[in-house]
């Protein structure tokens, strides 16, 4: 099938309009480009986050950011041991001037909701999140309500001070199209954060990206061609994190406990195509799928006792398994 | 006081006539059963030896060249496309040592550019050949029987020199 003109030039146009919308969201965030770019991927391929980094690393501000210059409301919880399902969907209040019970929504109701450190909540608040993020929708005392579109939850995590947390259940950790890892940026980097703070309150971002452009975006990703011998591709790759001896990897033996689920082929195809369409291409190729590929697996993996005793990460379990498969 | 006749496992045993008669017997159904097994291991042995002289054992240079030649048996251009790419890649796997199947066209001309047995012309030449390979086997788009020739030619070449260890 060949590709159509108008859908390449159509694609070209998006990408460029990705760099514009990431170019916004650097006048507030130094650095950290492949955060927000694949913050961005999660809003367009409707996929939450999972945004794992120590404190101060701007984690809070990029997904601010995103907002503002989405038009998009953002809500913030404070994810802490003692909080309630009710604090984050809502409630019902007795009102006794009408005698009657009343809708109080919760902060969920909203497009990005930052559930910062997620795993200090306990776990029927966690579970609480899981309708909202796999049905888009919550239930208050017997009523369903639906999300407003586009929704995310875009969770953060603190990689140290374990204690009095809740690690997330596999269950929920897979529900998240990505996990990334932030990281410190370089000392020009750094130069630049201290010299914009010193300089004041930040000016408002534009409004580059609205609701219509983001449903633009997305019937893009629809049309984008995925061919079969580069599905097969993602399907051996994930395949190869259930069953590392079946594809001859060398010093797979033993580290991996789990596997990736069939929802990671489904997000690692969705995320390739995404990544295809902020390169301006009409169709998917292997370093797309490669490009992409740690973010979508790196929690859907569960390391052995040996591997972990060995100190080996997921990580470095993914470019093994990506060093190893061949490409189509 | 009248005899008994032999029986039971103790008694047949001193029995002079039995003795005698079996143990001949014996030993000729043994030799019987060796002579077969030694016939039957000979048998398969040849058997095995002619198979192996029919289909000998290819070296992956080998391999390719079969590959290559049996190009002109495939009438997708896809196909044609796979067995190209793959090669190259084999090819160059073989002669670098590193995992070049694995490597995706962005890689593969990373790795060229920072190996300095390949001259510029080549890493032009098989940029352009991998973007390509990428359009044929990823887009689908249309690979005209002028450029399909060209690049059988080209890959074909470039794996004869390297099979032969010379600079690209």
């Amino acid at each position: 099938m060949p590709i159509q003109e108008d859908l390449q030039t159509q694609m070209e146009a998006a990408a460029e309009q990705a760099k514009r919308i990431l170019a916004t969201m650097a006048e507030r965030v130094v650095g950290q480009n492949v955060v927000m770019e694949r913050l961005l991927m999660g809003l367009i391929g409707q996929g939450h986050i999972l945004l794992e980094g120590l404190p101060g690393l701007a984690k809070t501000t990029a997904v601010k950011a995103l907002g503002e210059c989405s038009d998009l409301q953002v809500n913030r919880v404070q994810f802490t041991p003692d909080l309630l399902p009710a604090d984050v969907v809502g409630t019902q209040i007795f009102d006794p001037r009408l005698s009657e019970f009343k809708l109080k929504k919760g902060p969920i109701f909203t497009n990005l909701l930052i559930a910062d450190e997620i795993n200090r909540a306990p776990a029927k608040v966690q579970s609480a999140l899981l309708e909202a993020m796999q049905e888009r929708q919550v239930t208050i005392a017997d009523e369903t309500y639906a999300l407003p579109k586009p929704f995310l939850v875009l969770a953060t995590q603190n990689p140290i001070e374990q204690e009095g947390t809740y690690p997330l259940p596999e269950a929920q950790l897979d529900r998240f199209f990505f996990k990334l890892k932030v990281d410190y940026g370089t000392p020009e980097e750094e130069m630049k954060v201290v010299e914009r703070m010193a300089s004041g309150d930040p000016r408002p971002l534009a409004k580059v990206l609205n609701p219509r452009e983001i449903e633009h975006f997305q019937t893009l990703v629809q049309h984008i061609h995925v061919a079969e011998n580069i599905r097969k591709y993602i399907v051996d790759i994930v395949f190869a994190t259930r069953r590392p001896e079946a594809y001859k990897i060398q010093r797979m033996q033993g580290l991996i406990r789990v596997g990736a689920s069939p929802r990671a082929s489904i997000n690692l195809e969705r995320a390739a195509r995404l990544n295809a369409l902020f390169q301006g291409r009409s169709y998917v190729i292997p370093q797309d799928v490669k490009d992409i590929a740690e973010d979508v697996l790196r929690h859907r993996i569960i390391p052995s006792f040996e591997a972990e005793a060995e100190n080996i990460s997921t990580e470095d379990m993914i470019v093994r398994i990506l060093a190893h498969i061949p490409v189509p | 006081m009248p005899s008994k006749s032999p029986h039971g496992i103790f008694e047949l045993a001193p029995s002079r006539t039995l003795g005698l008669t079996s143990s001949l017997f014996y030993a000729a159904c043994g030799l019987l059963l060796f002579a077969l097994a030694v016939s039957v291991y000979f048998y398969w042995r040849s058997k095995n030896k002619s198979t192996a002289q029919t289909q000998p054992v290819l070296t992956p240079w080998e391999q390719i060249q079969l590959q290559l030649q049996r190009l002109g048996e495939l009438s997708s251009p896809t196909e044609s496309m796979t067995v190209l790419n793959h090669s190259l890649r084999r090819g160059m796997e073989l002669r670098l040592k590193e995992p070049y199947t694995a490597f995706t066209s962005a890689e593969i001309l990373t790795h060229l550019q920072m190996n300095s047995q390949f001259s510029s012309d080549f890493q032009a030449e098989c940029a352009e050949f991998l973007k390509t390979a990428d359009r044929v086997l990823f887009a689908y788009q249309p690979y005209e029987e002028e450029e399909r020739v060209r690049w059988q030619k080209q890959v074909a070449q470039w794996l004869e020199r390297m099979r032969e260890g010379q600079t690209l």
